[in-house]
């Protein structure tokens, strides 16, 4: 995939995130890209409400649509494949797309608790996958808000609600190094845009979905 | 019953060797919480409210001090822990509820990390107390984990099961003689009994994953048959099961049963290079404990030789 390209395919698997939301299931989604072709192979998204199931994420949700409808060729569709996730995928997650081998993983915002690319473990031992965090931060945990706040007014003992709205407009920031390092960071972006990865900016893009530069570079340009 | 427990060694009847980090490796797990500072007259106050509306807090807070005094500038004042950072109340929140039960609108409220663990050593225990928050000292926790451990196992019911997943590797002539068996242990009822079906097209068809799906499956026939609509109903359909498998599971295997909140995992052979559960296996990851704010279970090898012996390895690479 070009650089230019995954803001486009994160905004696809977000907005998926309605369908998960109808399904009252917990708003976590993914997509799996062709590299070449850059067709949307399958979109998914959490379904462990509905399974009973805890281990029905996104991730393993695609390999089974996958392994269902290519048995014979799914393992070489995830090698030339890119997977947009809106969350960090969690260790179990990360260690199943190490067992089969992805090439790419772009993901929103981090899974503090279960991550499996950084927040709690780093799993890429076996098929060093290419990992890009941050793309949609804040769209993911927007998205991840939308369902709480629901499951919130629903429950007996939810209280004030307005009170809550406060907080829809502040994002934790997202520290990048503990995913990838500073040399992962340039590969994929380039190096001007360095001082994202070091101010652990948000990744902002422009409306041909190419990454702006950091704040601190636009303002010394302004000046 | 003391010479049933090694506590040295962490080993149960002989037969049961816990896995837990080293005493010396336990890292302060810290959580976010909010602390309130007030006079001492407004205590009982508090306090009332913590009943009220904290309730839930009281267990994981057992290993500290709840309320802390404090001397400022000559004035006794009491630092409260409330709740933690994010859970369900915001800030304002929680201001505007001291505001209520103390009548004072400058209560002063403050985040502060605490250690969610307790460390296993008198020393670390008052430097922890030091550094971040008061805990209590009632003796090694590690001896109290294992008289309590101890207490709960059924070691007869943990030899017939791990006799049946060695029986039934031994009947299997595949590659990979896996099997995993799930136990109800509250019924002592068999929930699945699994043996490995990968193939090198479904190469994450392990025993563990196979299980969770199985049992899930079942469960959802049975509420579609009988139409039941309980909001109510558990959907962690494992919790606190008990899970008996021939060969430490992997990294995606033992997080999945993170995920499904079982109690317990006893293993016969451990996996040096893939596991995810050993002290020493694969990354030392040890995942039965490591997003222990969420959720952690037991995890035992069984260690009889006979057995150890009669049970086919798998290839050092393989992930169970």
């Amino acid at each position: 995939m070009d650089k230019n390209d995954h803001y486009k395919y994160m905004q696809i698997a977000i907005q998926y995130g309605d369908v998960a939301l109808k399904n009252n299931e917990v708003p976590v989604t993914a997509i799996l890209v062709n590299n070449k072709t850059k067709e949307v192979i399958y979109k998914a998204h959490n379904m462990t409400n509905l399974t009973l199931n805890g281990t029905a994420h996104a991730e393993f949700e695609i390999y089974k649509y996958l392994l269902n409808k290519n048995p014979d060729s799914h393992l070489s569709i995830w090698k030339n494949s890119t997977l947009y996730v809106s969350v960090e995928p969690c260790i179990m997650c990360a260690s199943m797309l190490d067992q089969i081998g992805i090439e790419t993983i772009v993901f929103g915002c981090p899974n503090e608790r279960f991550g499996g690319n950084g927040s709690v473990f780093n799993i890429r031992y076996k098929s060093k996958y290419k990992v890009i965090p941050g793309v949609c931060h804040k769209e993911a945990i927007s998205l991840l808000r939308r369902f709480y706040i629901n499951q919130n007014d629903k429950s007996p003992t939810s209280i004030n609600k307005k009170k809550r709205t406060l907080k829809l407009s502040e994002f934790p920031k997202i520290e990048y190094s503990k995913f990838i390092t500073l040399q992962e960071f340039i590969d994929i972006w380039g190096e001007e845009y360095k001082d994202i990865y070091i101010n652990n900016e948000f990744l902002d893009f422009n409306n041909d979905n190419v990454l702006k530069l950091p704040e601190t570079n636009s303002k010394r340009q302004k000046s | 019953m003391s010479f049933q427990i090694d506590y040295q060694r962490e080993v149960l009847y002989g037969v049961l060797q816990r896995i837990s980090p080293s005493i010396s490796k336990i890292k302060p797990n810290l959580k976010e919480y909010w602390i309130c500072s007030i006079d001492p007259k407004n205590s009982k106050k508090v306090l009332s409210l913590i009943k009220s509306r904290f309730q839930r807090t009281t267990d994981e807070l057992r290993h500290l001090k709840r309320v802390c005094k404090e001397n400022e500038d000559g004035n006794i004042v009491l630092s409260i822990l409330l709740c933690p950072v994010d859970g369900d109340y915001t800030e304002n929140e929680i201001s505007d509820l001291l505001k209520d039960v103390t009548q004072q609108n400058d209560v002063k409220i403050t985040k502060k990390c605490i250690p969610m663990n307790k460390p296993f050593d008198k020393e670390i225990n008052l430097e922890w107390s030091k550094k971040f928050w008061p805990l209590l000292w009632k003796g090694n926790p590690l001896v109290q984990d294992l008289n309590e451990i101890y207490k709960n196992m059924n070691i007869q019911k943990v030899q017939s099961y791990m006799d049946q997943v060695t029986k039934l590797s031994l009947k299997e002539e595949g590659e990979n003689p896996i099997v995993t068996i799930f136990v109800d242990p509250s019924s002592d009822e068999i929930k699945s009994v699994v043996v490995d079906k990968r193939t090198s097209k479904d190469i994450i068809k392990h025993s563990v994953i196979d299980g969770i799906a199985e049992i899930a499956a079942r469960e959802l026939q049975l509420r579609q048959e009988r139409k039941i609509q309980d909001k109510k109903a558990n959907n962690y359909l494992c919790l606190n099961y008990h899970v008996y498998t021939t060969h430490e599971p992997c990294t995606m295997c033992a997080m999945a049963l993170v995920h499904s909140r079982i109690s317990q995992l006893v293993y016969l052979k451990p996996s040096i290079k893939t596991g995810g559960i050993g002290k020493n296996s694969g990354h030392g990851e040890m995942i039965h404990l490591s997003c222990a704010l969420n959720w952690k279970f037991e995890a035992f090898q069984y260690i009889d030789k006979e057995m150890f012996v009669s049970v086919k390895d798998v290839d050092s690479e393989l992930y169970v």
